[in-house]
């Protein structure tokens, strides 16, 4: 398919971190049967229609399935030889969470003026660059030119 | 009207400065995109699909399959010049192409590739033309049950073959499926796992998970890299000077038509299926050309068939992937899946229904492709040299810049503040994928077809009042069916 070279990219499938994810994949199947499926829509069918609860429903025991049978083939992989899965996944994730927490806060809180800046400092920081011109340019630069671009094309204020 | 008659009127409705305007802009920021390495058409579509709410149908579609078609000649770029693919499928071009660069001939490679790109393009639009519609007429013929049956397939395909583990595959796309169960029902207008939202009954937006789960996830995978190895990407200076040692000569170029045929159909072939993507093609095309070869070894070394290969084949993906998504309304790859939701958002329902409602459009867009082709060739020609000096650009400046503009992206349609959020949870989300080894381009081709899905299966279950023999009534739902459990299986026991 057409993606970026990372696209699809699964660093690391310790049979551990499939055992994980199979296990949390049902874990959240069954939870959608026992409770969110069934406390978040009506079971009502019309006269002539099948009920709304019926493909949810149906995807919810095909996701369960599936993801017991992906534990399974993992257990059964790790039996025959145990990889430790690697911590970066989990700190990784992580970080990025709470960074998207944070720039999704500021946004909702200071708006797009100050907190674009600060995203693009930020990355462009975190991935290596060092050029403070570069910086300063980009971080400055971008969101006015967005902020007006939005503005005088699609006459959009943005947050 | 026949073919060329609703072509004619299709040019005439394509042939405006504004649409030729957009086509051209597509193309530029398709090529700079493709020339980065780390971008590409895929993260491009994602990030531009909002700006086209504010364009007509035929002007929005053009500019992103100008985008698309631009994204992906322009990975050719570093290929060659730096050995560095910008986009996967360009990969084998950098096999051929770099040789020649080292041998002071990048100019006549990047030529190479630019011919090649638009040949191979033009070659699947035309197929395009000439397939869509008889394959939308036989699609016409397909009730739900052939629909369930085609999904069935085209899901089995994607799982079997995007992905290592097909259950991982599996269990990405009905994840997708899931999510797309979220808002009101499309029967009765009830709402499904809203949670009290008013902003979810419209389900989850498709641009928020198109640009978080594709674009976004990508860029943060990328910084992380970055961050913990720093920019591996080798980079020599390999810009030749020698005007005549770069110079092709259309006699020379077209001395190697046998090579472009051979992959403008390989390409084309591997863009009517869905899931099995650009990379393979090119990849296929290359190994097909060194086999047919007389001189098989110099490939690698510098052989021009190499690129050419390469370049026709990934490029006539772009025209043939449209052939199942007008005539049956499932994507061949990512890209025209994007394309699907752009049509959605601009009210055009994908499927074999396309042609009769929206003939005008559909041939509008073939128009469109065509003159793209012919804009493609003088903008890549013209701007080798600015193409050579954006292929230079470090990552490390061109990533964090295309998380800010996924934000205002997905502000500016609606202006809320929760799409946002959405985008950003599934960025979050795409970044795990990609280290549990799950797709993320399944799910995003599950939620897209998971509310067509949902339509098929509840209408054929209507119809069928619930008794599943009825798939033996139809030969059609039969076959798909059956496909799809080859597939599978053989998937299964590969994996």
């Amino acid at each position: 398919m057409g993606e970026t070279p990372e696209q699809d990219d699964g660093s690391d499938t310790a049979p551990v971190i499939d055992l994980a994810s199979g296990l949390l994949l049902a874990g959240l199947a069954g939870l959608a049967l026992v409770w969110i499926i069934p406390a978040n829509i009506d079971a009502d069918a019309g006269d002539y229609d099948v009920s709304p609860i019926f493909m949810p429903n149906l995807i919810a025991w095909v996701v369960l399935a599936l993801g017991l049978a992906l534990a399974g083939s993992a257990a059964k992989r790790a039996r025959t030889g145990w990889q430790p899965a690697s911590r970066t996944i989990l700190f990784d994730t992580a970080g990025w969470a709470v960074a998207s927490t944070l720039a999704y806060l500021a946004l909702v809180h200071i708006g797009f003026q100050v907190t674009a800046p600060i995203i693009i400092a930020a990355g462009l920081w975190f991935a290596g660059q060092r050029s403070l011109i570069l910086i300063a340019v980009l971080a400055i630069g971008l969101p006015l030119a967005i902020r007006t671009g939005a503005w005088q094309i699609f006459q959009v204020a943005l947050p | 009207m026949d073919i060329l008659s609703q072509l004619l009127v299709g040019f005439h409705a394509a042939l405006t400065p504004v649409n030729i305007l957009f086509i051209a802009f597509g193309i530029s920021l398709g090529i700079v995109i493709g020339v980065i390495p780390g971008l590409g058409s895929v993260t491009a579509i994602a990030v531009l699909i909002p700006l086209t709410f504010y364009m007509s149908p035929v002007v929005a579609i053009a500019f992103l399959v100008g985008v698309n078609k631009g994204g992906t000649s322009g990975g050719a770029v570093p290929s060659i010049l730096l050995n560095t693919p910008g986009t996967p499928e360009a990969a084998a071009s950098a096999f051929d192409g770099y040789p020649m660069s080292r041998k002071g001939q990048s100019g006549k490679a990047m030529k190479y590739a630019l011919y090649s790109s638009v040949a191979g393009d033009t070659l699947s639009d035309m197929l395009l033309i000439l397939l869509a519609a008889p394959f939308a007429a036989l699609a016409l013929q397909f009730g739900p049950l052939e629909l369930t049956a085609v999904f069935f397939f085209a899901f089995a395909l994607l799982a079997g073959l995007t992905s290592d583990s097909v259950i991982k595959g599996l269990l990405a796309i009905f994840v997708g499926v899931f999510l797309s169960t979220i808002g009101l029902d499309p029967i009765d207008s009830s709402p499904r796992m809203v949670f009290g939202r008013v902003e979810l009954f419209d389900g989850l937006p498709l641009i928020a998970v198109a640009i978080g789960g594709l674009a976004l996830s990508s860029v943060m995978f990328q910084m992380t890299e970055l961050w913990r190895h720093g920019d591996t990407h080798r980079r020599h200076d390999t810009l030749a000077a020698d005007r005549a040692q770069n110079r092709l000569r259309p006699a020379e170029f077209f001395d190697h038509w046998r090579t472009i045929v051979r992959s403008a159909a390989i390409g084309s072939g591997v863009g009517m299926l869905p899931g099995l993507g650009v990379t393979l093609a090119a990849f296929l095309s290359y190994g097909a050309a060194r086999r047919a070869s007389k001189n098989p070894e110099s490939f690698g070394k510098g052989n021009p068939e190499g690129i050419i290969a390469t370049e026709a084949a990934n490029s006539a993906v772009v025209g043939s992937n449209l052939i199942p998504t007008i005539a049956i309304g499932i994507p061949g790859n990512i890209a025209a899946a994007l394309l699907i939701g752009a049509f959605m958002i601009h009210g055009i329902v994908p499927g074999p229904f396309m042609l009769t409602m929206h003939g005008d459009v559909i041939y509008a867009l073939v128009a469109s492709m065509l003159i793209a082709n012919v804009v493609h060739l003088v903008i890549g020609r013209a701007g080798i040299g600015i193409w050579s000096w954006v292929a230079r650009a470090p990552r490390s400046a061109v990533l964090p810049p295309v998380i800010v503009m996924g934000i205002a992206g997905v502000y500016l349609p609606n202006q809320s503040l929760f799409e946002i959020g959405i985008m950003l949870a599934f960025a979050v989300l795409g970044v795990l994928m990609r280290y549990t080894g799950f797709s993320i381009v399944c799910l995003v081709i599950g939620f897209l077809l998971g509310s067509m899905l949902e339509g098929s299966l509840r209408k054929a279950l209507l119809l069928h009042r619930g008794d599943f023999s009825a798939i033996l009534s139809s030969p059609i739902s039969m076959i798909f069916f059956a496909i799809g459990l080859f597939v599978l299986i053989r998937a299964f026991r590969k994996s």
